[in-house]
């Protein structure tokens, strides 16, 4: 169920908000019906977590449908003119450009660049924020940004990884393991994916789809002669959105 | 270079036993050894081949003449090993299947590795090849020898900010508990980068992050006495960088502490099975609270250890008796203790 500022809320009222169907929609049904207690202390709250979860979704689907490539952190690229391959194979912003035009340029020009899949969560996460927040916010929050994996991800994202979560949500960060992986391709030991809501994945390497699709895709990249199979693990990444929240209302 | 050549100072006590072509590349570098090469065997064939083909030629001097070996067509001339490590060299960079059905390459790979690592750097080939060599001895051949080579090439390059990954996830995937020595280890060390990063891989130590790194003497020893304590309940886990934001690598089992059941570090099972009275006390265990948890698995392992009578009688009370023994004067016993 919902609480809002102590308040049990009922869907209706909310779901009114949104087109039929949409994935605010779905979130909401998802949270009303859920055991757990959702609490927001103020309707702008949970608004905010909603707005960022479709966003992230869009980012996702925006960046499948783009020419964004799959390469291992060692032969990654990017456009230089925006940011500096690190010696790892990351990718670091340039301090002459502003941060919001530099992601949107792996959208725009998406065939200059392509890394791995724990990258592209990271890339995800940046331009749903910058389409979510006002350019001025985003830039003040993200001046110095550094595309590589979960460890350098900005901390005002917040993102934390939880064991176990009462309901899996539309935007969610999911993780494909594959513990047999074959040792020539370890690019394939799992697979980071966005939940996309109705049992749909993004992971970057793999494509759009149900899980099967992405045990069956890692189950090609075991170790010959394996039983183990690749599987969804029950953890799911979320960014503090509480905390987004509050901090797009102070610089505003 | 430098290290490379401090090593081998240290191994042979002279560079006196060096091979002449690691020496040159050493001094000269690889493109100057090419040239090198190419002279001495336009001069004489025979004494080129014999120092190539020499018992002491290091890996990083083969990989570099490749190229020269194959222009010059002298291929069926190379010695057994040479011969091989090429091949591997070829199949490495094709992904060929067949090293990973060929378990006669140990010998090869192990040599490749080890007289290899201290070149790492010497280009972006040259250095996947090595990841793939070291995930190739540990994934497919179980070997645990060339853990310190891993270890010394993951902190050296992280040191340079080059890519550690890969090696840190072999590393860890030989779910060996030497891997946590070296990484306590590490806590000592001079440079903070080092240190930041051993942090990061024994995150499962609950003093870890407890102590600045500018006590680094007092962070050793808390982390090296709690390892030694738990190293009985500390199963492999399995967590890594791209994976999630704070990797578990390795995870403490609560339950198997308060039963004082060995934990197998590689599978995580339990040594020995439990005993039904063992069965119901830990659903009781599941259902306290994370805190209640660790005060019951702690306190457990310190009465055990100090008074196994005592402990007896303790483990078979209900659980909220035991809960409330473990929270009255003796747990000051035991903190005293820790």
């Amino acid at each position: 169920m919902i609480n809002i500022n102590s308040q049990i809320i009922t869907p209706d009222v909310l779901i009114q908000k949104y087109t039929l169907n949409s994935t605010e929609q779905k979130i909401v049904n998802i949270l009303s019906a859920s055991d757990h207690t959702y609490k927001y202390a103020s309707e702008d709250q949970l608004l905010f977590e909603l707005y960022l979860r479709n966003s992230i979704i869009n980012a996702s689907v925006a960046l499948y449908k783009s020419n964004f490539s799959f390469k291992v952190f060692r032969h990654s690229v990017c456009n230089t003119d925006f940011w500096r391959r690190t010696n790892e194979g990351g990718f670091l912003l340039k301090s002459s450009v502003n941060p919001s035009d530099a992601i949107k340029d792996i959208y725009i020009n998406s065939s200059l660049y392509g890394t791995e899949c724990a990258t592209a969560m990271v890339i995800v996460y940046y331009k749903a924020l910058v389409d979510v927040l006002p350019e001025k916010v985003f830039n003040k929050l993200f001046s110095e940004i550094y595309l590589m994996n979960w460890q350098h991800l900005d901390r005002d994202i917040g993102i934390m990884d939880y064991r176990y979560v009462h309901d899996y949500l539309p935007g969610d960060g999911r993780y494909f393991k594959n513990p047999d992986v074959n040792p020539l391709t370890p690019e394939w030991q799992g697979e980071n994916v966005f939940d996309l809501g109705d049992g749909i994945y993004y992971g970057h390497g793999l494509g759009v789809g149900r899980a099967n699709k992405f045990i069956q895709g890692l189950n090609e990249n075991r170790i010959p002669g394996s039983t183990k199979s690749a599987y969804l693990m029950d953890s799911a990444k979320r960014p503090n959105f509480k905390h987004l929240a509050q901090m797009a209302q102070q610089l505003e | 270079m430098g290290d490379e050549f401090k090593k081998m100072r240290r191994h042979n006590s002279s560079s006196l036993y060096m091979n002449y072509l690691d020496k040159y590349r050493l001094k000269n570098g690889a493109d100057k050894l090419k040239i090198h090469f190419n002279n001495l065997f336009s001069k004489n064939k025979n004494y080129a081949l014999m120092l190539l083909n020499s018992s002491t030629l290091k890996y990083p001097s083969l990989f570099v003449l490749k190229d020269e070996i194959s222009r010059l067509d002298i291929s069926n001339n190379l010695s057994a090993r040479n011969k091989s490590a090429l091949d591997i060299t070829d199949k490495i960079f094709n992904n060929n299947m067949s090293l990973i059905y060929e378990k006669d390459n140990y010998d090869i790979l192990s040599w490749m590795l080890n007289t290899g690592y201290m070149v790492d750097g010497l280009n972006q080939r040259y250095d996947e090849l090595l990841d793939k060599t070291a995930i190739l001895l540990i994934k497919v051949h179980n070997d645990t020898n060339c853990l310190n080579a891993i270890e010394h090439l993951i902190f050296s390059r992280h040191r340079k900010g080059d890519f550690i990954y890969d090696l840190v996830w072999v590393f860890l995937e030989s779910k060996n508990p030497k891997c946590i020595d070296m990484l306590v280890k590490r806590l000592l060390s001079n440079n903070e980068k080092d240190i930041l990063l051993s942090k990061k891989l024994l995150d499962f130590v609950p003093c870890i992050n407890s102590e600045s790194t500018r006590n680094k003497a007092l962070l050793y020893h808390k982390t090296a006495k709690w390892v030694k304590d738990n190293s009985n309940f500390i199963y492999y886990h399995g967590d890594h960088f791209h994976q999630t934001p704070k990797p578990s690598t390795f995870r403490l089992s609560l339950e198997n502490k308060y039963l004082q059941n060995t934990t197998h570090l590689k599978s995580s099972e339990n040594k020995r099975s439990y005993t039904d009275f063992e069965v119901t006390a830990i659903d009781s265990f599941r259902n306290l609270d994370p805190d209640s948890q660790k005060l019951l698995s702690d306190y457990s392992h310190y009465l055990h250890k100090h008074n196994s009578n005592k402990w007896r009688s303790w483990i078979g009370k209900s659980i909220s008796e035991q809960l409330a023994i473990a929270q009255s004067g003796n747990i000051k016993e035991y903190n005293k203790g820790k």
